[in-house]
């Protein structure tokens, strides 16, 4: 069993004493005092692994002052907090460092760990989201024209080959990308774009993982065909869903492919 | 004077005109209510198809053709012969035609604004000096907010007329800053520290990539330019950011921003005038 996946597991909250949680390079405080919450966090420049701590358990860290409080007035039926990974709003490209040359009638499955958002929810029959917070913060890129395009995060990191390379980390998905190149000439993959608000979550016995998406490659000037794999990617046993897409894709396997996911071929 | 007074008393009294005045009532009441429900319909309907102006200007035409029509409704509900209003109308409107062709121009200038969008309401647009938000497109003019919050009326005929830029009419904008480094400055170590500081600004974009052009070797340094591209909505936050950025890095690196400064040479090629600076010893 993973520790990492004990984060994501529901703890009950007592009145009036601190928590300190850490996911990733996330590091969040928590109190509740007179059915108000409380909340704190900050990023830290190294990925560390995840932890929840009470006051004056070992491993707890006080706040530095210069953090604010976040006030969140929320009535509970308990004070049971969970903590859900959830796919950010905006689509990510991913950069291929050095870039990926498929042949021609070829195909390569690849993986990316993807950041996840936290979303805090309190109680146990009917849930308040509390806040939601990325575990990292990524700066902001434009795909397309300046005129016409899309805004994305963008993530520094190198799609690798297997699933085993993905390095281990609490706030990171898994997504498993197969790209099939249909066309003649061989395509040289250097960024993808994945659009990752139309991905679910899935927790399986070490780590999380999103749906699997597909990707047929037909030609340079030609729109690609995209497929999300529904259901559990298959990465590892006893996958169980724990968010749904963000926004559910649209309907059309066409349509949805290219609002789903992009290659760019860069000039 | 008396006798109309009475005359008036005895025919409001009569139970016919009261039911008459009653119905007028009940005619304005009844209109403005019927106006309101299609103008809400209207409004919702057209705010899913239509653009903000569009909205505004059918609504409005919707909105006066509406009064108009309850006003005769009302008018020959009171037994008044609409057509010699009509006629009074036909010959006011020839004089008035005369007079405000002024407001004519306008009003076909709005609907060539109109059909052509070169903006809407909401976009940050600058005319004639003036630079701020639109707030309403209409018929006769436009009105802009300006960033110091002071309402600016400009005529639709001069915005047809004039060069108009739409600041925030693409998503994302280029910031350019103009930067001067000294003569003895590494360019390539210029170009690496403004980089930088762009990818770590958070409101500043990857991609599209920022811009670096060497422009000229002016008199008292080197002059460059430099691009960073961001959300249209973080303006003032990329410019800030930016230049606080810049010049505490240049501080860090010790790259040097020149100001205007002129070096007087005394018949030497070479050397420069000595110049000796005395401190001046303070009194004890």
């Amino acid at each position: 069993m993973n520790k990492n996946k004990d984060i994501w597991k529901p703890f009950e909250f007592v009145d009036d004493r601190s928590y300190f949680i850490r996911i990733g390079p996330l590091r969040l405080w928590m109190e509740r005092h007179d059915e108000e919450w409380f909340l704190a966090y900050d990023h830290q420049a190294d990925e560390m692994g995840s932890t929840i701590v009470s006051k004056p358990s070992k491993g707890f860290i006080k706040k530095p002052d210069s953090i604010s409080w976040h006030r969140i007035v929320a009535t509970t039926d308990t004070n049971r907090i969970t903590l859900f990974p959830v796919m950010d709003e905006l689509p990510i490209v991913v950069g291929a460092e050095p870039p990926l040359i498929i042949l021609p009638r070829n195909e390569a499955l690849i993986f990316i760990n993807v950041p996840v958002s936290i979303r805090i929810a309190a109680g146990t029959k009917k849930q308040v989201i509390l806040f939601e917070l990325p575990s990292v913060v990524l700066s902001k890129t434009w795909v397309g024209s300046p005129v016409n395009g899309e805004l994305c995060l963008s993530l520094k990191t190198s799609a690798v080959r297997r699933k085993e390379y993905l390095t281990d980390k609490p706030n990171r998905v898994g997504c498993p990308v197969l790209i099939k190149n249909q066309s003649a000439k061989p395509l040289e993959l250097e960024k993808l774009c994945v659009h990752t608000e139309n991905l679910g979550i899935y927790l399986g016995e070490n780590r999380l993982w999103t749906n699997k998406v597909v990707i047929t490659h037909l030609g340079v000037n030609k729109n690609s065909e995209v497929r999300r794999v529904k259901g559990a990617p298959g990465m590892e046993e006893n996958e169980l869903q724990v968010a749904s897409p963000r926004i559910p894709a649209k309907d059309g396997i066409f349509r949805k492919s290219f609002d789903l996911f992009k290659i760019l071929v860069e000039n | 004077m008396f006798a109309f007074i009475t005359d008036l008393f005895h025919r409001l009294s009569n139970v016919e005109t009261l039911l008459s005045i009653g119905q007028v009532f009940l005619f304005i009441i009844l209109g403005f209510i019927l106006l309101k429900i299609i103008l809400i319909i209207l409004s919702r309907t057209l705010s899913k198809t239509a653009s903000p102006q569009m909205v505004m200007l059918i609504m409005k035409i919707v909105k006066y053709t509406g009064i108009i029509v309850i006003a005769f409704a009302v008018l020959q509900e009171l037994g008044i012969n609409i057509g010699i209003i009509l006629g009074t109308a036909g010959v006011a409107g020839i004089a008035l035609g005369f007079a405000s062709q002024t407001s004519l121009s306008n009003f076909i200038s709005g609907l060539f604004l109109i059909a052509e969008k070169p903006f809407e309401i909401g976009d940050v647009i600058n005319i004639n000096n003036f630079k701020g938000t639109v707030i309403s497109i209409d018929l006769l003019s436009v009105k802009i907010s300006t960033f110091n919050n002071k309402y600016v009326r400009i005529p639709n005929e001069l915005i047809i007329k004039s060069e108009l830029m739409n600041i925030t009419r693409f998503p994302i904008r280029r910031l350019d800053f103009n930067v001067s480094v000294a003569y003895k400055e590494d360019l390539e170590k210029v170009q690496a520290v403004l980089f930088s500081i762009a990818k770590e600004n958070r409101y500043c974009l990857d991609n599209p990539e920022p811009v670096f052009i060497i422009k000229e070797f002016a008199s008292s340094g080197i002059d460059i330019l430099f691009g960073a591209w961001f959300l249209k909505t973080e303006y003032i936050n990329t410019q800030n950011y930016m230049m606080i950025e810049i010049k505490k890095r240049f501080e860090e690196e010790n790259i040097e921003i020149p100001f205007p400064h002129l070096s007087l040479y005394a018949g030497s090629n070479t050397a420069s005038i000595p110049i000796e600076i005395n401190e001046k010893k303070k009194d004890i």
